[in-house]
């Protein structure tokens, strides 16, 4: 991967003078600036999240408040992880995560490519149908849900958190993985077709391939998605020892107090693999067409 | 080529991963399902009752307690266990209604003041006023008057946790200022509402630009909070029989004028000055008394405040027509057609009005009133003051639940955000809320 | 149905070619297929018969007919005011919310050092459990000390209660919206790698400026995206709950009631299950109108490579 910035370079064309170059050079650092300051103010949820995990309880909403922790409790993330059973939640949403994760992908992208890429009577139909799914405010769903998983036996396993995601996933990763399909070129398929591949090679040689950023984001909203999930794994999990992470973390809070410092302190922890997830998954972001070949036609 | 092969190789990878986790999803929960959870089920022979409790996980002392006490029951009711699904308090709603959707009966339930009304209406939970006749080693006598949630006549909850409501107050800016304490202004009789606006007032400055409060206000919104305001006053919320709003009476609305100067003179935070989770800004210092039950003990040992001043407390004062402090009950609930009576009564009594309990759910502090007579109330912390406790005691009483409370809090919540902003005369609220909350309870 | 024209700009092919793609597309969307039939209509299906019945959840549902929606149209009060609220909330975040995530991938599509570090920071406020940004909200905007206020005091600008001003307090959720923009963003820079960079070069032999460029390849590839995220954007924000529930539970004096907090009130506060449904079968049928408007209109400026 180069570090030439492409629509930089596409303005700057050869770089014939001095003057030229200066300017991206200007144009460079005004982003640079630009994205700090948009950052920090993004940020600051987070650093005052990082800065509450260490902080002793009356520093916590002193006034006027103070961002820096004095002294560091670094002690808080050791209670935190002892209130309640941490790695063995890690383990189960890490199970539930995978699963679900594994099957949204996997299904996502083999209904959304019956739906962008072969026609049939019944797909425009159909289609609405799976954007209406997400019209419905799931409050009202959770309880036939919940008695429908009773019925089938599935209470107090991970079943109910997993096994729909085999099922498509979910309207909105469809949706997404539909969309980005449309937008690549039919040439390929028709010569592929041509050259009697099967329908599902194409999804497997042409598709796929050409998908790796669709796909790389719908890994993360997926994963994000039951990473943080605490209605799930509540209402189906009755065992605590089959507890997930986000549900863990609401035991720092009771009907009067909020431990804000270990709340923080795990809710800190509980984030740390999914941002290691997503600067891994971001590398596929930038992989477009041109990197995989494509640009050679 | 090479391209492809690594694709290959990561979809073997995934798939690899993909069965690895679905063996780990299948293995605990066979393995586990004999163990039935930490509760003490695996006898066959005993008798089973299933109890909806909250789970306290993360609060040390209550975990402790929970121990001490199921240990406590096993010892002494052997042939009984219990099966405890447990919620944490986020949620809680929503795990409860499921899980009765879902087909499970809980004998005994954690209560919500909320939710009594509808409960009863839906015939899950029924009085205990027969259980404790054919109790031998129990009368009704034994309790005190304000710890039942009782609804027409009937008691469907005995409170295992009374936490009287208290005036707190920053004992170290009092001291400095050579003010005399609302406590020894109740002692000498003078603490009365006069007394309250003018502390309010002499306590209230600016420092470094900011605002301190003489008084934070804000629990004042929470309707049980207010009947303990109003009692004071000479009125009530609603009428004996919930038939009409009381909210236009004349006392309530020179009450709520009352309250409202607090608002208009900046004695007190406004809602959204402080952050949403420190409504009180009593704990950091910002202002220098509010008002709480008794479980705020807790809250102040959690922010740090016995280190930054010392605290203080006292009763309400006296109102026009009294002094009253109002009781905030926490309760089980009990089902209308339990599965065992027996052991499911044996807990309920156990666990709410028991010496053993009183004495093991003492630890997790907020200087709680059993329900029985013959306990004195818990203190935990050294600052506790039990000649205050001891002075609410004969002056608490019970907030009644409307039959349509939790949907009336939410006209009353914004009637009172208005008298807070003063958008409208404060006849004119109250005039609107009185006729809403009445056609509600009518309808 | 919606889609009807799009489709028929797609050539027809021959019967037999024509019947074999069409059943192995049927087969491709059966794993939803069966999803939908086997996890989702069931539940569906039985949120309608609640919305026909006073259902409280503890006990057995008694039917009441049409009571429900009549009473929504009719007498309620907080119904038609939460529905103010939420399309007041819909027609400002929803705009802004898209407009700013386009930019913010465009920005983060340049190639530059250090680049993959400021991604993975614009993303992080998304992955920030609910409950500890809600912590933060009282800390910028609380009004004798928040940040906001300093900031404003120290320009010399009027400063205001943010969170308890009812003229303010949904634009602060619009604003508190642009931490939530991470998602879309994504979603923009995986479509912004997929535009064809040969557009780009053959564009720039013509002689073609940036701005060119981008009105002219960049945004009409990205339009299947902006679509998209403007579907899933309006679907979203008209269910908007959570930071009205943590931050200010609908207050004050209503003013952020939104549709769905009303909705939760009813289901899991005040315990009528079958209200609560019949109003999510309201805001279902203005979230399909909604988006069937825009599947309609999307014809006019959307533009999909492969229905050439």
């Amino acid at each position: 991967m180069t570090h030439t910035s492409v629509p930089l370079r596409l303005a700057g064309g050869q770089r014939r003078d001095a003057a030229r170059l200066s300017m991206i050079t200007a144009a460079r650092v005004a982003l640079y600036l630009f994205l700090s300051a948009v950052c920090l103010v993004l940020l600051f949820p987070n650093l005052w999240m990082l800065s509450t995990s260490l902080k002793e309880p009356q520093q916590i909403f002193a006034y006027p408040p103070q961002l820096m922790p004095r002294p560091i409790v670094w002690w808080n993330y050791v209670v935190a992880i002892q209130k309640f059973p941490f790695f063995l939640y890690l383990r189960n949403t890490l199970i539930v995560t995978g699963l679900a994760t594994f099957g949204t992908v996997l299904s996502a992208s083999l209904v959304a490519f019956g739906f962008a890429r072969r026609r049939f009577p019944e797909r425009e139909f159909l289609f609405a149908v799976l954007l209406s799914t997400m019209m419905l405010p799931g409050i009202v769903t959770l309880i036939p849900t919940f008695v429908l998983f009773t019925r089938l036996g599935w209470v107090n396993t991970f079943l109910p958190l997993t096994v729909p995601s085999f099922f498509g996933g979910g309207a909105f990763y469809i949706f997404l993985l539909r969309q980005f399909y449309l937008t690549l070129p039919y040439d390929y398929d028709e010569a592929a077709y041509i050259d009697g591949a099967s329908s599902l090679r194409v999804w497997w040689e042409i598709i796929l391939p050409f998908s790796k950023a669709p796909l790389a984001a719908i890994t993360v909203f997926t994963v994000l998605s039951h990473w943080n999930d605490f209605m799930g794994p509540l209402i189906y999990m009755n065992k605590p020892h089959m507890r997930t992470l986000a549900l863990g973390l609401q035991f720092f809070r009771d009907q009067q107090v909020t431990q804000w410092n270990y709340l923080m302190a795990g809710s800190t922890l509980t984030l740390i693999p999914v941002l290691i997830l997503f600067f891994a998954a971001q590398r596929y972001f930038m992989e477009g067409i041109l990197l995989t070949g494509l640009s050679g036609r | 080529m090479h391209r492809k092969l690594s694709r290959r190789e990561f979809m073997r990878n995934a798939g690899l991963i993909g069965t690895g986790l679905t063996l780990a999803a299948c293995a605990p929960v066979a393995s586990q399902d004999s163990m039935d959870g930490e509760t003490q089920a695996g006898n066959r022979e005993k008798v089973v009752a299933y109890v909806f409790d909250y789970d306290p996980t993360g609060t040390d002392a209550w975990v402790v307690a929970d121990e001490e006490f199921i240990e406590y029951f096993t010892e002494k009711y052997p042939d009984y266990a219990v099966v405890r699904e447990q919620a944490p308090w986020t949620g809680f709603t929503e795990k409860l209604l499921t899980s009765i959707a879902g087909g499970s009966k809980y004998d005994v339930i954690y209560g919500y003041w909320q939710w009594l009304p509808l409960f009863i209406e839906n015939d899950v939970i029924g009085p205990l006023d027969d259980l404790i006749d054919a109790d031998p080693t129990i009368s009704a006598d034994d309790f005190f008057g304000y710890a039942k949630e009782t609804v027409e006549g009937d008691t469907y909850g005995l409170a295992w946790f009374i936490s009287g409501w208290l005036h707190w107050y920053n004992l170290t800016a009092v001291n400095e200022a050579g003010y005399t304490t609302p406590k020894a202004m109740n002692e000498s009789g003078e603490w009365d509402y006069d007394a309250w606006l003018q502390f309010a007032k002499d306590f209230t400055r600016e420092q470094d630009g900011v605002p301190i409060y003489g008084y934070s206000m804000s629990s004042a919104r929470s309707v049980s909070v207010y009947a303990m305001l109003a009692w004071a006053w000479g009125t009530q919320q609603w009428s004996d029989d919930f038939s009409a709003s009381l909210m236009d009476s004349e006392e309530n609305i020179a009450l709520w004028k009352w309250i409202q100067q607090f608002y208009i003179d900046g004695l007190t935070p406004l809602p959204g000055a402080s952050t949403p989770d420190q409504p009180l800004s009593f704990t950091n210092g910002r202002s220098m008394a509010t008002m709480a039950g008794q479980w705020y003990t807790r809250n102040i040992v959690q922010d740090g405040a016995p280190d930054l001043f010392d605290i203080g407390m006292a009763p309400f004062p006296k109102g026009p027509s009294g002094q009253y402090s109002v009781a905030a009950l926490n309760s089980f609930y009990f089902s209308k057609n339990p599965g065992n009576v027996d052991p499911a009564w044996a807990w309920y009594k156990e666990r709410s009005f028991s010496e053993a309990a009183a004495r093991i759910y003492a630890q997790i502090g907020g200087g709680r009133f059993p329900s029985i007579k013959s306990v004195a109330p818990a203190t935990v912390y050294s600052w506790e003051d039990t000649e205050v406790y001891e002075a609410i005691r004969p002056i608490l009483r019970t907030y009644s639940t409307s039959p349509k409370e939790s949907e009336w809090i939410t006209f009353w919540d914004a009637a009172w955000d208005e008298m807070v902003l003063g958008t409208r005369p404060v006849e004119e609220i109250l005039g609107q809320l009185a006729e809403e909350s009445t056609d509600l309870v009518n309808a | 149905m919606a889609l009807r024209a799009a489709r028929n700009t797609i050539p027809t092919r021959p019967g037999p070619l024509a019947r074999k793609e069409a059943w192995e597309g049927r087969l491709y969307i059966l794993p939803w297929v069966l999803g939908f039939l086997i996890f989702t209509i069931g539940p569906m299906l039985a949120s309608v018969i609640f919305s026909f019945t006073k259902y409280s959840v503890l006990s057995g549902a008694d039917w009441l007919g049409l009571a429900n929606y009549t009473r929504i149209f009719g007498d309620d009060r907080l119904f038609r005011l939460s529905l103010y609220n939420t399309f007041y909330f819909v027609f400002l975040s929803v705009p802004l919310s898209l407009f700013a995530a386009f930019l913010v991938a465009l920005l983060l599509s340049v190639q530059v050092r250090g680049i993959n570090l400021y991604r993975t920071l614009y993303y992080l406020p998304v992955i920030t459990p609910a409950v500890a940004s809600a912590l933060t909200w009282g800390m910028l905007f609380s009004g004798d000390y928040g940040l906001v206020n300093a900031v404003l005091r120290t320009v010399g600008l009027p400063t205001f209660n943010w969170l308890f001003d009812p003229k303010i307090t949904k634009l602060i959720f619009v604003i508190m919206g642009f931490w939530g923009i991470g998602g879309s963003v994504i979603i923009f820079l995986a479509g912004l790698q997929n535009v064809p960079r040969v557009l780009y070069e053959a564009a720039s032999i013509d002689g073609a400026n940036l701005w060119y460029r981008f009105r002219h390849i960049t945004v009409p590839m990205m339009t299947p995206l902006i679509f998209f995220n403007l579907v899933l954007g309006i679907i979203g924000t008209f269910q908007v709950f959570t930071g009205a529930y943590i931050i200010t539970a609908g207050g004050p004096a209503n003013s952020t009631l939104f549709y769905v907090l009303y909705l939760y009130n009813n289901a899991f506060r005040f315990f009528k299950m079958g209200y609560a449904s019949a109003l999510a079968w309201v805001l279902f049928v203005i979230i399909l109108i909604f988006t069937i408007t825009q599947l309609r209109m999307a014809r006019l400026w959307v533009f999909y490579e492969a229905e050439r």
